[in-house]
């Protein structure tokens, strides 16, 4: 017998195995793909088109085992919530598209799916101040406001609750002044920013843009600190909450998506 | 004439080492093949990506 | 003079394994920010078991990376398609083998982290346990199934993702350097469960039996150990005995991994740091790539 500890060895490290296999949730996944789109712009439409109603944000990847479980629950969630709520799985941790699309072919995921590439992924991390970690989940309001914050899974009613929490507050704010914000980038001295600035001002007032120079280093460092694109200039971009539209380079293009996002 | 064994047990076969000289090193050569051509091949960031990324019940924070 | 002899070398080590140490874990900062570094070394892999969740950790773990690409969606698939993600696999099978195949368990003794802290751990006084030899088999159960067979095979849902089982429920390497800071820099914002609690007392025991035996996770647990173990039976360098031996013993009693490396100087227990050569009266251990003494 004593020849043979490390049978009770291997098998008193086992238990967790079986007591986390038999603990994993067995709610079916979609039958059918969402939407995938890539990129940190394609989120940030998403973002804007979701304005007034609560998000749910869910950060993850193909390799990661409680990410994979745990995204039926949102998926049902998401049925059940229906227009009320946004949902965004957005994968930062596959560096190959390739490997999301395979995955998405054996797996369906019903809800929308943005695909960030690790440079993308850095930034959004970084905008957010995410945790290096996955699962990880952000609940915004209708504001863009962050109402909660889960790293690591959860269990459906955790993010039923959640969810239902963001859009309670959506009521009583939804009336109050949204608070828009625009970036105008450009040199000085260029009429078409000029332009731009006059187009801002009109629409967010004087105390709701900045402008940015480029070619003046506190202003590049605070573009950065914005991820705002550093080439394509002179152009303007607007922002609602913390939901950003694409860059812009006219007046006209500016008010456009003014109106829309309203 | 045959190998003289002292009266001390241990020189038993298994203080040979089997393996020839160039054997070993054909096996050390062709590992490090396999690493360089695994990173040639391979996507390194599929490393990186789960090194950059914790997934937290992976590391029994759960 | 021997007894000086081990001294010097002992003195030599310990600052090739803290050099060892401080290279992996350059991001300093980490552990006042509590978040991981993220760079582009990442890529790179450390010859010992040190988590790459770990705040200042700046390469990655070799059991950590194989687990997580074998335990990728229909990873055989991908294999056989012969696509980047899984070709990958071939680095580190690769790069572990390079390893071992160099001198064995020499990494064990010279470079591993967490056999660093188990040497320090046994520097604390307190009364010695004896190991239990029968243990030692453990270890290859890791590497085969916790590293191995069931990250490559386990699927909780059929087509999705494995689970890295070994960093998942054994590894005390990845609880105390990873799992212990990440969760006391957190500030309470990861859901500690049943996992958390396992481990912790996994790796509580594991540190506290490393403080009465030395380094017994090397012995008993650690799946890398089991890999270079074997592989040393084929490395270049090699342990050698010559017919000087006397069989006084002395080199069993200095060997941190409690082998008698005069029975057999191939064991795959051994971990090549060296001390049974310094501390043999009649020099009669010594290594190299000679195939026979």
């Amino acid at each position: 017998m004593s020849r043979y500890l490390w049978i009770p060895l291997v098998l008193v490290l086992m238990i967790p195995v079986f007591v986390v296999n038999l603990s994993h949730h067995t709610v079916a996944g979609s039958q059918a793909n969402g939407v995938l789109v890539t990129g940190i712009q394609s989120l940030d439409s998403i973002l804007i088109a979701a304005s007034g109603k609560p998000v749910l944000m869910n950060f993850w990847a193909t390799w990661c085992g409680p990410c994979v479980r745990e995204m039926p629950l949102l998926e049902q969630l998401a049925v059940e919530t229906g227009d009320d709520a946004v949902f965004i799985a957005v994968d930062l941790g596959d560096p190959d598209l390739e490997t999301l699309e395979l995955f998405r072919e054996n797996n369906p995921v019903g809800i929308t799916v943005v695909w960030l590439s690790t440079q993308e992924a850095g930034l959004v991390a970084q905008r957010y101040d995410l945790a290096d970690a996955l699962p990880m989940t952000l609940i915004l309001d209708g504001q863009g406001e962050e109402t909660a914050r889960a790293i690591g899974a959860r269990s459906a009613q955790w993010f039923a609750a959640a969810v239902s929490g963001a859009s309670g507050e959506e009521v009583e704010q939804v009336e109050e002044a949204i608070d828009i914000h625009i970036y105008v980038v450009g040199l000085a001295d260029d009429e078409a920013v000029i332009a731009l600035l006059a187009e801002a001002v009109s629409i967010a007032g004087d105390e709701g843009f900045d402008f940015l120079d480029p070619s003046v280093y506190e202003d590049s460092v605070a573009m950065a600190e914005a991820y705002l694109p550093t080439s394509g200039w002179p152009y303007a971009q607007l922002c609602i909450g913390g939901a950003c539209n694409r860059p812009v380079g006219t007046p006209e293009e500016l008010r456009a998506a003014f109106e829309s996002m309203r | 004439m045959g190998r003289q064994w002292t009266a001390n047990p241990p020189f038993t076969s298994s203080n040979l080492v089997a393996a020839s000289i160039p054997f070993r090193i054909f096996l050390l050569v062709a590992a490090v093949l396999m690493l360089v051509a695994g990173y040639v091949f391979g996507n390194p960031a599929a490393i990186l990506s789960k090194a950059i990324n914790i997934c937290l019940e992976c590391i029994g924070i759960g | 003079m021997h007894r000086n002899r081990l001294t010097r070398h002992s003195v030599l080590r310990k600052t090739v394994q803290f050099a060892s140490l401080l290279a992996t874990n350059l991001h300093l900062s980490g552990w006042v920010t509590g978040n991981i570094f993220t760079g582009a070394s990442k890529v790179a892999m450390i010859p010992g078991l040190h988590c790459y969740s770990c705040p200042s950790s700046v390469l990655a773990c070799p059991v950590g990376s194989l687990q997580s690409i074998l335990a990728a969606p229909g990873f055989w698939g991908i294999l056989a398609s012969g696509r980047a993600d899984a070709l990958i696999v071939f680095a580190v099978v690769g790069f572990i083998a390079t390893v071992g195949l160099v001198a064995g368990r020499f990494a064990c003794g010279w470079l591993c982290p967490f056999g660093l802290l188990q040497d320090l751990l046994y520097k604390i006084p307190f009364p010695r346990m004896s190991f239990n030899d029968s243990l030692r088999p453990a270890k290859y159960v890791m590497l085969l199934l916790f590293v191995f067979g069931l990250p490559a095979f386990l699927r909780p849902v059929a087509g999705g993702a494995g689970d890295p089982w070994f960093c998942k429920v054994v590894c005390p390497a990845g609880t105390s350097l990873a799992g212990w800071p990440l969760v006391s820099t957190s500030d309470g914002a990861f859901q500690i469960g049943f996992l958390f609690w396992w481990k912790s007392a996994v790796a509580f025991v594991i540190l506290l039996w490393a403080v009465t035996v030395e380094r017994p996770f090397c012995k008993a647990l650690c799946p890398l150990g089991a890999a270079w173990g074997v592989l040393g039976k084929v490395s270049v360098f090699q342990m050698h005995v010559s017919d000087a031996c006397i069989s006084c013993g002395k080199c069993g009693e200095v060997c941190p991994m409690g082998i008698e490396i005069y029975k057999n100087p191939g064991s795959a227990e051994c971990i090549r740091c060296g001390r049974c050569e310094k501390v043999c009266p009649v020099d009669a251990i010594s290594h190299s790539i000679r195939a026979k003494t």
